[in-house]
């Protein structure tokens, strides 16, 4: 404090301008705080309508199929005799919901997985073109239903120390979206590559793309773009906040790049990922330091 | 999951990664880097166990999973873990590790370590849980290890942060 004798018109009105450039700054983070809050309560409302409609949307996803896979091998047991064709198309039609059945529970159980907070990447040399051929042939018969060709140029039987279970998620819902949003007749193609020390996999396809503004709401949970009575695509939406979580988890990296009505690329760049490090014991030499009860530094 | 029975102690270490939790009855190290994350330790020193978690962001706005990435989903889970064991809240104590901030990040306006302490301290207040310990903030990230059965946190400043 500046003693009393001492004050003049110069001091008082910087001391004036300071103060009211502080109650400036005040007002201005509250109306921000304003705003967020705000923009936050929107979002509370978005979620709860979202939560009510993946409910219903989960319950069609899980009973649709599998009410068809009852109806259609129940057929099979108990209808009259049927020609082989006929045997045969039948048995696709399983395949096809028990599919989509498969494919859905794997991602609520890696949804479930991330929300219990028990998400634990282990790290194994993955080799990389079993793993992604595997995937493509995963998705042979929707490839094939909805016309589209999959090539893959891989990385010679190249290893790469990641979590394969976690990797594997990811590129069965990067593929199954390239598939499902590709225009028909269309190709899709996949380059993987190991560049330093760092895995590359691009996934390209023809179709509808996704506008910029849309961008980044493709990452939330439970919500397509086209959601609503206009609907023409399968899935809930979980698949990209669980490729997001686990590219995260692996401490890599998403890019998407598209142009709308031509060609999206979807590029996953992985580090490798290493365990030495976390898993080495806590070693005593001398810094570190112990924190027992009752102080708070 | 990263188990390692140390005979001796008769204690097994975890490595607990980011977005998960971990709790234990038993006597269990559990390992974690720290930048700007988070690491709650709770503790219940009448039941000898306790539990971490280790999240990244300070608030789950509705986007993405609701996964314990995020501290206000992080510290309620965690909490109610614990309580799933037996604990009463009222005997847990905490310790609050991490929270650097970063300065080489794009992000540094956004000081995500800074509200990431906010939260720790908000939440844990708001259930009106003790903070007997805690090393936050600064620059420098931390790799620590809390023993379940002593609530004892060792910590160490690690010059590289993730």
């Amino acid at each position: 404090m500046v003693p009393e004798e001492k004050l003049t018109d110069q001091f008082l009105l910087e001391e004036l301008k300071k103060r009211l450039d502080e109650k400036n700054k005040l007002l201005k983070t509250q109306s921000d705080m304003v705003l967020e809050l705000e923009e936050l309560n929107d979002r509370l409302r978005d979620v709860e309508r979202v939560k009510s409609g993946f409910l219903s949307n989960i319950r069609n996803e899980i009973n649709n199929p599998l009410t068809s896979i009852l109806g259609l091998s129940g057929q099979l047991i108990h209808g009259q005799a049927m020609d082989a064709e006929k045997i045969k198309r039948i048995a696709s039609l399983i395949n096809k919901e028990a599919f989509s059945l498969d494919f859905q529970l794997r991602n609520i159980f890696s949804a479930a997985e991330i929300e219990a907070g028990e998400m634990e990447p282990q790290s194994a040399s993955v080799n990389i073109d079993d793993l992604i051929q595997n995937q493509i042939h995963y998705f042979q018969l929707k490839s094939l239903q909805h016309n589209i060709s999959v090539e893959y140029q891989g990385v010679n039987g190249k290893h790469f120390k990641t979590d394969g279970a976690m990797l594997q998620s990811v590129v069965m819902n990067i593929l199954s979206n390239a598939i499902e949003f590709s225009e028909e007749g269309k190709q899709v193609n996949i380059y993987c590559d190991v560049l330093g020390s760092d895995l590359v996999i691009k996934v390209q396809n023809d179709g509808m793309g996704i506008d910029l503004k849309d961008r980044k709401h493709i990452f939330e949970r439970f919500k397509q773009l086209d959601a609503g009575t206009t609907k023409t695509h399968q899935g809930h939406g979980l698949g990209l906040s669980i490729i997001k979580e686990f590219t995260d988890a692996l401490r890599g990296k998403i890019e998407i790049d598209s142009e709308v009505n031509k060609q999206t690329t979807v590029t996953i760049i992985l580090p490798e990922f290493e365990m030495s490090l976390m898993a080495e014991g806590f070693s005593s030499d001398g810094q570190e330091m112990l924190f027992t009860d009752e102080e708070v530094l | 999951m990263i188990q390692v029975v140390n005979k001796e102690l008769e204690t097994s270490t975890h490595y607990l990664f980011q977005s998960a939790l971990f709790v234990s009855k038993d006597s269990v190290e559990i390992q974690t880097l720290l930048g700007s994350c988070i690491a709650v330790c709770l503790f219940d020193p009448v039941l000898k166990s306790g539990g971490m978690n280790h999240y990244m962001l300070p608030m789950w706005n509705g986007e993405g999973l609701e996964s314990p990435k995020y501290g206000n989903i992080a510290i309620d889970m965690l909490l109610e873990k614990l309580m799933r064991l037996g604990s009463y809240k009222n005997n847990l104590v905490a310790k609050v590790f991490g929270g650097a901030s970063q300065f080489d990040s794009d992000h540094s306006i956004l000081n995500i370590g800074e509200r990431n302490i906010q939260v720790a301290e908000t939440m844990l207040q708001r259930h009106q849980i003790r903070i007997v310990a805690t090393s936050t903030g600064g620059t420098q990230g931390r790799k620590i290890a809390f023993n379940s059965e002593t609530g004892q946190v060792m910590m160490k400043y690690i010059v590289k942060q993730k």
